[in-house]
């Protein structure tokens, strides 16, 4: 009896592992998301350039924080009214900042890749690999549907970037346009300090170098302690890029002419300039001995407990904003605005002041090769909303009535944050950028205050009266070839190259000359050639 | 006879308790940094002396449901998991060491196997899915089911226990589960505490299939949160992409990070004095003795 009921249980635990593990094979694969196969609910959409309601859609969407910032439309204002304009439900894939890259290869690998999905893969092999497997599609050739997608598209940094007269993309907007960049670089600097120690402003090289030194070496907030640091940063690559504002190489991180060639600025001959003032600065005791150590925002940290004379950093009104919370936390009771003012660089050594000035965008979004046409066409009706006229002053702005009232042509915010709905960031990482520096400065007086927003943008029309703007070529900036986009990823890392040089006690130009003869062999007259040659080949000016 | 304790005695133990040192002072860095303000940090360029005692960075760390969630999802993993790497890999074990059992030769060939050779990200992740265990807290359980290194030591360790006991209890009557149970786990407690151990820690310190697999934020274990917020946006990337990083609240004071860090070391190490006294007999189980 025993023994029978032995055998029962052996051969019915057998059974039930067994099928445990087949229980997995078999069946076919279940979509996650309902991409593909949707069809329209709805009559066909008109072709007019208004947005007219299209079909109803559900569209995964895959980008930075989308798992946080995609809220339910029930509870988010903003969500909603994008949805029921657009006739679309937003799903979210999520990927956050740590992950992006890996889970959008494993995604294009396993051919899961969401409808519409944001990264920085501009020029990347990555891009020409999933173009060629047919993984992301292409844009319709007409966007006369799409007035204001159109309009982007024709940028003169975002057309070069076409492939075989198709784009591949639609560009995630950080400005909507390059001269809004002016903000982008510049120094805060301790008023008070340059009040104690008697210090005018300064308008040459020499005399900003002489300024940083007084800050760390003269005791400005005299408490008798050699504490203070002259100049520090709160970004590697917005030190480099700052210094090169006031150097011979001001577009140091894309292409120049010389001798009638288009090479890397890097190898140009005015980086010896840039090296001689950088470690000027350095070995003046300027510059924060700690500079290449610093993480991510250490610089505005150490600004805030203050001890720090300048930094270089964005000097938008939300950056300064964002320094100033952290200022009033380490010094309550002393005023941030009152002990600040924004400083641009030094003029270079051909005698122009320079701004920054960049493309538009770094990032895109791209579209899954399953998305049919009518789901594209919604899709690009929705982002064509984003840079409307009505969807930016939405974004920008809010809900009137709600968030901000108009007088007369005025706006005036009626909340104290301008958009205070999650999703906004949602929008954000698409194309919803809203108005830009274009926003009237008193619809932010309610988010930064006043004085920082007036600082911000009197500093923004001062730059673009009096400074000019580094000199870039997009058409060859954006040239895609194989040897260049491997070689671009081998100067991603110039700041390393360039800091080993300053900190090391040699000669600054022999040292850069052995680092240039390394870059030739990882790649760089290959890249030079290429680049020549498509220039020829392009006809670009 | 006492030995005397001569200068190379004093030379040893100054060597070792440097070392220590060394070994704790990040790790008492990173507890003092826990209590202090930032402004307390910044102050000293490498923060070593406490100057206050503040608890705001746990107090903004617990406020948040981010960390409960993925505490409760660490815990049930650690759990959950520990017991089914257990219970397959014992009972896996004890079956590859009888030599009757048909096709014993095989499996272990596959076992080692697999060792050496991975299928890759890809194929596994598609495998995943076909098992339907995306966004699903199964994947960072059953497809580490068994780890074959410690498998290969449980098996080491089963077949040095005298056949003598089996036999015995052969002729007692008992089948293969009773002898299991009643005969081979009552002797091989230092090696299941051993082995507990090593799983118990690898399950909490899942985050590698949690980041490939988990796509819901409420179901992220304690490691891959902690990861997030200590990530730091890379010095070769572009300042644009720095800012948007920034500006997305990504950024925590290093106070904050860690407070994280302390959570999530916490409460593995509290396992560690239970455990401890068959660490010492675990350390030589490496040590095949046929």
């Amino acid at each position: 009896m025993k023994k029978g009921l032995r055998k029962i249980t052996a051969v019915t635990s057998v059974l039930a592992v067994s099928g445990a593990l087949l229980a997995g094979c078999g069946g076919s694969n279940e979509s996650s998301e309902s991409s593909a196969s949707a069809s329209p609910t709805v009559a066909e959409a008109s072709a007019s350039a208004s947005p007219a309601v299209s079909a109803a859609y559900n569209v995964s969407v895959a980008l930075w924080d989308v798992g946080k910032n995609l809220t339910d439309p029930a509870t988010d204002k903003l969500l909603k009214t994008v949805e029921d304009k657009t006739n679309l439900t937003f799903e979210a894939k999520a990927v956050t900042w740590n992950d992006y890259k890996e889970k959008y290869n494993l995604w294009a690998a396993s051919g899961e890749l969401p409808d519409m999905f944001v990264t920085d893969f501009r020029l990347t092999p990555t891009v020409d690999t999933w173009i060629k497997q047919g993984l992301i599609r292409a844009l319709p050739d007409d966007l006369s549907a799409y007035p204001n997608l159109q309009k982007v598209m024709e940028l003169e940094d975002i057309k070069p970037l076409a492939i075989d007269g198709k784009f591949y993309f639609v560009p995630r907007l950080s400005k909507l346009k390059p001269d809004e960049y002016a903000t982008e670089r510049g120094f805060i600097v301790r008023k008070d300090w340059m009040e104690t120690l008697g210090i005018q402003t300064p308008t040459t090289f020499e005399e900003y170098d002489a300024m940083f030194q007084a800050f760390a070496k003269n005791d400005p907030d005299k408490n008798g302690k050699n504490d203070t640091i002259g100049l520090t940063h709160n970004f590697n690559d917005v030190l480099g890029t700052t210094l090169a504002l006031g150097s011979a190489v001001p577009n140091i991180k894309g292409w120049v002419q010389e001798s009638g060639q288009w090479i890397p600025a890097l190898a140009s001959q005015g980086m010896y300039d840039y090296l001689t003032k950088f470690k000027k600065l350095y070995d003046d005791g300027a510059l924060d001995k700690d500079f290449a150590i610093l993480n991510t925002n250490d610089g505005s940290d150490k600004f805030a407990t203050g001890n720090v004379g300048a930094l270089a950093i964005q000097t938008g009104d939300s950056t300064l904003k964002m320094v100033k919370d952290k200022w009033d936390k380490a010094n309550p009771g002393k005023s941030f605005e009152d002990s600040i003012t924004i400083l641009p660089v030094w003029p270079a050594a051909d005698g122009n002041t320079y701004r920054f000035y960049s493309a538009t965008a770094y990032s895109d979004i791209y579209f899954s090769a399953k998305v049919d046409d009518q789901k594209m066409d919604a899709i690009l009706k929705f982002l064509d909303f984003n840079l409307s006229e009505e969807g930016k002053d939405l974004y920008a702005y809010g809900f009137e009535g709600e968030d901000y009232k108009k007088e007369g042509d005025k706006i005036v915010p009626v909340a104290t944050t301008r958009v205070n709905y999650p999703s906004y960031n949602f929008f954000f990482y698409l194309n919803g950028i809203g108005h830009g520096m274009d926003t009237a400065r008193e619809a932010k007086y309610a988010v930064n205050g006043q004085k920082l927003v007036d600082m911000a943008y009197d500093n923004y029309d001062w730059m673009l009266q009096n400074a000019k703007p580094i000199p870039i070529n997009f058409g060859v900036e954006f040239i895609s070839t194989p040897a260049k986009n491997k070689f671009q990823s081998v100067i991603a890392t110039y700041m390393d190259d360039i800091t080993k040089i300053i900190l090391d006690k040699g000669d600054t130009q022999a040292a850069w000359d052995k680092q240039i003869k390394a870059y030739k062999s990882q790649g760089l007259d290959d890249a030079i050639k290429e680049v020549n040659e498509a220039v020829a080949q392009q006809g670009i000016q | 006879m006492r030995k005397k304790t001569t200068v190379a005695d004093y030379a040893v133990h100054f060597v070792l308790l440097l070392t220590a040192l060394i070994m704790i002072l990040p790790f008492y860095n990173v507890v003092i940094q826990s209590f202090a303000t930032p402004a307390a940090i910044a102050k000293q360029p490498l923060y070593l002396i406490p100057t206050v005692v503040d608890f705001s960075s746990y107090s903004l760390v617990f406020k948040g449901h981010e960390v409960w969630d993925s505490l409760k999802v660490s815990l049930i993993v650690t759990l959950a998991g520990t017991l089914t790497n257990m219970l397959i890999t014992v009972t896996g074990a004890y079956a590859l060491t009888k030599k009757n059992v048909p096709g014993n030769k095989i499996f272990i060939f596959l076992v080692i196997f697999q060792m050496l050779f991975h299928g890759g990200i890809v194929p596994t992740y598609l495998a995943i899915k076909d098992y339907h265990m995306l966004d699903n807290i199964l994947a960072m359980i059953l497809p580490i089911a068994v780890n074959t290194y410690y498998l290969i030591i449980m098996m080491s360790y089963f077949r040095n226990v005298p056949e003598a006991l089996e036999e015995a209890g052969r002729i007692d009557g008992a089948n293969d589960i009773q002898i299991l149970l009643r005969i081979i786990l009552p002797i091989s407690v230092p090696t299941l505490a051993a082995i507990t151990l090593f799983y118990a820690v690898d399950r909490w310190n899942e985050w590698w299939n949690a980041m490939i697999y988990i796509q819901d934020p409420a179901k992220f274990p304690l490691q891959l949160f902690l990861r997030q917020m200590l990530s730091d946006v890379s010095q070769a990337m572009n300042s644009e992409l720095a800012a948007d990083f920034t500006s997305s609240a990504n950024v925590f004071t290093n106070g904050v990070k860690m407070a994280m860090v302390i959570i999530s070391a916490v409460p593995i190490m509290l396992v560690y004095p239970w455990l401890q006294r068959y660490f010492t007999a675990g350390v030589t189980l490496g040590a095949v003795k046929e």
